[in-house]
């Protein structure tokens, strides 16, 4: 059996309305394990976000507990759960614009705590490479790349830090149906062939048939979709 | 890609807005830089013209001090004027220990002779008329040294051209040696060296048959000085500026001899004239005794350099219990004298302080506009996890970067600026001020020895490696503010409303 990633605990989240709490996440039970490809279904408003955000250590944890590697995240300072536990794909890439591909992967390596080969720039020419784009587009503006290649730039980012956990928050949003495919692909295979935990939050019953887990979340309550 | 690299990114690769800070940074620096520049070029002006002058401070009565109070009280006898003692003196002298090379005061006295004749200087027996001998004989001021270098000597006002000056022993046992002006000695065919026997009269004060009436011999002793050296007076810068009619006459005919010397003509002065004496002056002459106890004012510090003068007056003001004494110094005087020059300095201090606030506003005003276009970008940086304070020391980077830069262009357009405003400024300014009063009393080391013209000459608008350290140091220290004010946006990003 293998060990788990993240444990989240009857995690609530809700928002405060006056006197009035609304609630969008309702004690969630899960855990979430690495080499595995999961993926939360849910609608507008379900509070698939928030989780993503929660388990990204973007927002607090109101109610409950979220462990990563066994520590509580009680006992972890957020900045470094988001430095050295988890890394995050966003829908619209959120790339600094003023830097090359090469640089936005390079950022992510000198910010991580975690252990980093010495020859970065190498390193960081070779995860892009993976992910297709050439030491020619490495060295472009991110700007100045297609949509599908800035999220491929976003993956190799989120990687470039060593993390166990990558998240991902609508990655296939704004590209096109191939670069989708793509995209779910290496998310695959960096969760089957780089034993990574992968955590993809969609509305895509598409992306979610590829996966090896579907959560879905339903006004706030998580449930596993058989 | 550390923070240094990530800031020199953004500084080359964002233009338009390193632009913007530059010509900002550009336009203040010009101003800072040449409020600094006539700053320092005034305080370097003040600074070379009293280096020049000899480092004394002068403890003095505070005239206008007294002056005050005495319009304030009914009776001008309750004024409790009282002179600093020996005792005083020297609580005084340990607290300057570290800045006094020695000090030196005068004792005053007379002595009214026929053996001597007066000195007529060329202008004054032409302006003035011949002095005439009333009959009682010439009156001749005397002045006490308590130093061989004594404050005339010291002040550069007299040099001795024959002869020497006093032996610390002839001072201390108060010996009748004197010095005096090569013109009473040519006038008296004396030559440094000559023993003279001086006969000094005392006359009754009443005249009873008015003014002309030749006033009562009362007694008359003779004294042998020994004439140890003659004194050639030199020209004072700014003299000439100066109306000071007693000064040349008072020059020729003081007989300079040992303060112990003077005290002991006061003696045989106050024995011979008591029984003379109603019993009202009587009294008062016994309060002159008490007088003689206290040394003659001014006493004059004379300091190891003219950089110490300002750290002896800090340290010494406070041990001088009296409010009507005060330290005075040159420095005082270039204050009046070129007030001008002091006048445009204020001016530009103010304008320094406040060219620096607002720049501290602009500068904050636009970095924030800029951190609020680049809250995306902050938003990742915190979405990756980095500390606050590396993206804060980042746009510190950045800006700083930017702001040197700037300084750096600002200073090659900044000595012009300065030139201009200095011209602009001193052209408002009223050249012709008043006279300032100068003392009409010889050995006054703080009578001015400079005019507006000599520091007109000496004044001009040069960059001093002071003015272009602090120059950038106020730059660097301004942006830097200015930065950190706008960075508090920072510590308040949320990066999930930014990201999310």
């Amino acid at each position: 059996m293998a060990t788990a990633t993240i444990n989240v605990n009857n995690l609530s989240h809700y928002y405060q309305d006056g006197d009035y709490r609304r609630y969008v996440l309702r004690q969630v039970n899960c855990s979430f394990e690495k080499g595995r490809f999961y993926t939360i279904l849910g609608q507008s408003g379900s509070g698939k976000t928030t989780f993503m955000s929660l388990l990204g250590a973007m927002d607090t944890v109101q109610e409950g507990e979220i462990q990563y590697q066994g520590y509580s995240h009680k006992s972890l300072d957020p900045n470094s759960i988001r430095r050295n536990y988890t890394g995050m794909v966003f829908q619209n890439y959120n790339l600094i614009t003023y830097l090359t591909a090469l640089e936005n992967v390079m950022v992510a390596m000198e910010v991580t705590e975690n252990r980093v080969p010495e020859d970065r720039q190498n390193v960081a020419y070779n995860l892009l490479d993976y992910f297709g784009l050439p030491r020619s587009k490495a060295n472009r503006l991110v700007t100045r790349l297609s949509g599908g290649e800035q999220q491929r730039v976003s993956i190799a980012r989120a990687l470039a830090t060593n993390v166990d956990v990558i998240l991902a928050d609508e990655p296939t949003g704004n590209v096109d149906a191939d670069t989708e495919d793509e995209i779910v692909e290496i998310f695959k295979a960096l969760a089957h062939e780089h034993s990574k935990c992968v955590i993809v939050v969609t509305h895509s019953s598409e992306i979610a048939r590829e996966a090896d887990v579907v959560l879905k979340l339903y006004k706030g309550s998580m449930t596993l979709d058989e | 890609m550390n923070v240094l690299q990530r800031a020199l990114a953004s500084m080359t690769r964002k233009k338009a807005k390193s632009l913007i800070l530059l010509i900002i940074v550009f336009v203040l620096g010009n101003i800072m830089l040449s409020s600094l520049v006539i700053m320092q070029s005034v305080d370097s002006t003040r600074e070379a013209m009293l280096r020049e002058l000899p480092p004394i401070v002068s403890m003095q009565m505070d005239n206008e001090y007294i002056q005050e109070k005495m319009e304030e009280v009914d009776d001008p006898q309750e004024m409790d004027i009282r002179l600093p003692d020996f005792d005083e003196l020297e609580e005084i002298e340990e607290a300057g220990r570290d800045y006094i090379r020695a000090y030196d005061y005068s004792a005053h006295g007379s002595i009214t002779t026929k053996s001597l004749d007066y000195y007529q200087p060329e202008d004054e027996s032409t302006e003035r008329g011949m002095v005439e001998d009333s009959g009682e004989g010439q009156y001749f001021t005397l002045r006490g040294a308590q130093i061989p270098q004594f404050t005339l000597l010291e002040v550069e006002e007299a040099r001795v051209s024959q002869g020497r000056t006093f032996e610390p022993q002839e001072i201390e046992e108060g010996k009748p040696v004197i010095l005096m002006s090569e013109e009473l000695a040519e006038e008296n065919d004396i030559m440094a060296g000559d023993h003279v026997l001086v006969e000094n009269k005392w006359h009754e004060i009443d005249r009873p048959g008015g003014p002309d009436d030749e006033p009562e011999l009362i007694d008359a002793r003779e004294y042998e000085f020994e004439v140890i050296g003659l004194l050639d007076f030199l020209d004072v810068p700014g003299e000439e500026d100066h109306a000071h009619g007693m000064s040349d006459r008072e020059k020729y005919q003081t007989l300079y001899t040992t303060n112990g010397f003077i005290a002991e003509l006061q003696s045989d002065s106050m024995e011979i004239m008591r029984d003379e004496l109603p019993e009202e002056q009587r009294e008062m002459m016994e309060q002159q005794e008490d007088i003689v106890e206290s040394p003659q004012l001014p006493v004059n510090f004379v300091l190891n350099t003219s950089e110490d003068i300002n750290d002896f007056v800090d340290s010494v003001e406070p041990v001088i219990e009296q409010e009507y004494i005060k330290l005075s110094t040159q420095q005082d005087n270039f204050q009046q004298i070129a007030e001008p020059l002091e006048s445009m300095r204020s001016i530009i201090v103010y304008s320094f302080y406040i060219a620096v606030g607002s720049s501290i506003l602009v500068l904050t005003l636009v970095l924030l506009g800029f951190l609020k276009d680049r809250q995306k970008e902050l938003g990742i940086y915190l979405a990756l996890g980095e500390k606050k304070k590396k993206i804060i020391a980042q746009v510190v980077v950045e800006a700083l970067g930017i702001g040197l830069i700037g300084a750096t262009l600002a200073l090659f357009t900044g000595m012009f600026v300065s030139d201009s405003i200095s011209e602009m400024l001193l052209a408002t300014q009223d050249m012709d001020l008043e006279e300032v009063s100068r003392s009409s009393s010889i050995m006054d080391p703080t009578a001015p020895r400079f005019d507006l013209e000599g520091v007109m000459e000496q004044y001009s608008v040069s960059l001093s490696f002071i003015s272009i350290v602090s120059y950038y140091a106020v730059i660097a220290a301004t942006t830097v503010l200015a930065q950190l004010i706008s960075s508090t946006y920072i510590l308040r990003l949320d990066p999930k409303k930014i990201m999310m």
